[in-house]
């Protein structure tokens, strides 16, 4: 169980923007700056945020679909993006994902069987029979039966067609899978299966997942280790039983405040975070979260956070927890909190 | 007291070369002033076919409605034609929609797509309708609304659309607001922000609201009155504290339990096999039959009335869970 099978040494992934006038400094959308994590082997891992925080790019970048701008990317040891075409070929086999939307990601011409069996088809090895073979076989474990293999994803529900989804990423017998939000485009009631599915494969697989979600009522039942990231950084991250049973960050209490609980009658106060997610073209440069944050100081909108042990297997980014360090200008934290800026005044207009 | 909102024996289908396709099979909805009711169901189940049908927004041709009672505070509906139904939507009924970025017009400013409904309905002049909405964008917590107002739908993040949204559907105080799955389409702290919007204005203003969703955990922190439906029918009908205290129905109870939660400790989710029955394909007997773990002889060939239990509350099912009175056969 202890062995790393995959980690994530500083990775930044920064994508260009066309400058809006000529000879302007060139823009750069900076979807995850200086991330480090490891993940062990067997185990689930969670990536939690709001959307345009950078988890998918992360998740992309771990198994090769997006490259990064800097840092690296070690799948057993090897650094992925040193390897050659072939060779990262060979690597790729072991690391597949399921996508978000089960309507989008499924070819509509395509029927089931080419659907499941183009991995296959692709890697060369099997004949046709034993491709229908494997084929059947991988129907049944995801709960569907071999009367669908000649059907077209159009016949199926949201729920199925992720069932599909999932078939088709383990048909290679992967050693890493990344869920990118397998159940959020899908109703409350087929969460559970899906879920229930996942963790079924993997016990029954051996897999290591990485799994996104916004969502921490299912990341905290799923979940090993987890990390919460807000615009392209870490805020906090460690063993979910340690964050969830002591959440450190402001910005982790206000995730977690947000969840609605059908449990309403024990719903503790909620602190609602104002504002959106500000863009990530001119990230602030102290603390990312200091516009939102309702611990925000003056230190913060200068000084970044370093990701710090609190207790074992928990790390927490925030000056409020261990305060600032001797480098950084303002110390004086109790008279130093500023009206924080809206981040409205923000230009919007530059993400969709 | 007279509901603000009365249905009775609502029915759409939609008739075509393969079968009749029943959307809603007789539904009877009431809804209070000051009300926060929630109609709740899988997709698919036929909730915003209702909610359009209480619009009479549905195209006939290809729909097919009937209805025996629409009425909206003493107005009967059923008879009103389209162009007098124009007088009443936006003005007495408003809607809430699902997608923000495709309910708004893309090449109009929000500002502009608000005044509308001021101009049509309170006759105002542009420069007192601009006003007008500028207040309103500031009821719904719309910083700098007068800068907002100006721009256009893709400039604004998706928690601010869906707040332009809800301005323009309280701007004219109407009786009834239906909001269609208002946040499904956004993160949990932007949702957590809307719907703290959106439950401030209703009881602010003593709206009746028609929550549509299929996330029990919003049912569960917004509506009074809740109303599940399956397959075209309701199954349910409680009150918040009664139906997550003591749900009846087993499909009532797969959907609460299927909601993962902060506070519990399992870690397998209880699940509800299989899905909604294709609307044209319905089983025999009880439609949840096929998927109720209590389905018996009698469930595979008799659709359940709908009992009647005190308090108003209804259940359609033949061996209601959780409860020791009996229920009074309901017509």
């Amino acid at each position: 169980m202890s062995n790393v099978l995959l980690r994530v040494d500083q990775l930044s992934v920064h994508f260009p923007v066309k400058s809006p006038l000529p000879f302007q400094k060139r823009q750069e959308v900076k979807a995850v700056s200086d991330v480090s994590l490891e993940i062990m082997s067997g185990e689930t891992f969670g990536i939690v945020g709001e959307s345009g925080c950078g988890k998918s790019t992360l998740a992309n970048a771990m198994i090769g679909l997006v490259k990064p701008t800097g840092g690296k990317v070690y799948f057993e040891n090897q650094d992925l993006y040193s390897l050659s075409t072939n060779q990262f070929k060979e690597v790729r086999r072991d690391m597949q994902m399921i996508f978000q939307d089960p309507f989008s990601s499924l070819n509509p011409r395509f029927t089931v069987y080419q659907i499941i069996s183009e991995p296959m088809m692709i890697r060369g090895l099997n004949t046709q029979e034993e491709m229908i073979y494997r084929t059947i076989e991988l129907l049944e474990m995801v709960g569907l039966s071999k009367e669908d293999l000649y059907r077209y994803p159009s016949d199926f529900s949201g729920g199925q067609r992720q069932r599909i989804g999932i078939a088709r990423a383990i048909s290679l017998n992967p050693k890493f899978l990344v869920c990118d939000e397998p159940v959020s485009a899908l109703d409350v009631s087929v969460h559970a299966q899906i879920l229930n599915l996942l963790m079924e494969l993997q016990t029954k697989l051996k897999m290591t997942y990485v799994f996104i979600s916004h969502n921490l009522a299912v990341v905290k039942s799923i979940c090993d280790h987890l990390v919460v990231m807000y615009l392209g950084h870490v805020m906090e991250s460690g063993e979910t039983t340690a964050i969830f049973k002591n959440p450190l960050h402001p910005y982790t209490n206000a995730l977690l405040s947000a969840v609605l609980d059908i449990d309403y009658e024990h719903q503790a106060q909620r602190t609602i975070l104002q504002g959106d997610i500000p863009s990530p073209i001119n990230p602030p440069s102290g603390c990312r979260f200091y516009q939102r944050c309702p611990k925000a100081m003056k230190g913060c909108i200068t000084c970044k956070p370093q990701l710090i042990e609190v207790e074992p297997h928990h790390f927490v980014a925030c000056h409020a927890i261990h305060g600032f360090p001797e480098h950084c200008e303002v110390v004086d934290a109790k008279e130093s909190i500023v009206e924080v800026k809206s981040p409205y005044d923000q230009d919007h207009g530059k993400r969709s | 007291m007279n509901p603000m909102l009365k249905v009775r024996g609502l029915k759409v289908i939609f008739p075509n070369a393969r079968g009749i396709l029943k959307a809603v099979e007789g539904i009877d909805l009431d809804i209070e002033k000051g009300q926060c009711v929630a109609l709740v169901g899988e997709s698919g189940c036929g909730k915003s076919v209702t909610s359009l049908a209480i619009m009479k927004l549905l195209n006939s041709p290809p729909a097919m409605m009937q209805v025996d009672e629409l009425v909206l505070d003493q107005l009967d509906l059923n008879p009103l034609s389209d162009t007098q139904m124009q007088e009443v939507r936006g003005k007495q009924i408003s809607m809430i929609f699902q997608d923000a970025m495709t309910a708004l017009n893309p090449v109009m400013t929000v500002g502009r797509q608000i005044d509308e409904v001021f101009i049509r309905h309170n006759q105002l002049s542009k420069k007192e309708a601009r006003k007008a909405t500028i207040h309103a964008l500031g009821l719904v917590g719309v910083p700098e609304p007068a800068k907002r107002a100006n721009q256009f739908p893709h400039q604004l993040s998706g928690g601010m659309r869906q707040r332009i949204l809800i301005a323009m559907a309280f701007a004219c105080m109407p009786k009834l607001i239906i909001a269609d799955e208002p946040t499904t389409a956004l993160d949990v702290t932007i949702q957590a922000q809307v719907l703290d919007v959106l439950g401030d204005m209703q009881r602010k203003h003593q709206v009746s609201l028609l929550l549509i969703t299929h996330d029990l955990s919003v049912v569960a922190n917004m509506a009074d009155t809740i109303y599940v439906m399956y397959s075209g029918k309701i199954v349910e009908k409680a009150t918040k504290a009664e139906l997550f205290k003591q749900p009846f129905h087993p499909y009532t109870i797969g959907l609460i339990g299927s909601i993962p939660s902060l506070h519990d400790e399992r870690h397998h989710f209880v699940q509800i096999p299989d899905c909604v029955p294709h609307p044209m394909f319905k089983p025999t007997g009880c439609y949840f039959h096929p998927r109720c773990g209590h389905a018996t002889e009698l469930c595979k060939s008799t659709m359940p009335k709908l009992l009647d239990f005190p308090n108003g509350r209804q259940v359609r099912c033949h061996y209601p869970q959780n409860q020791g009175m009996g229920g009074a056969s309901h017509e």
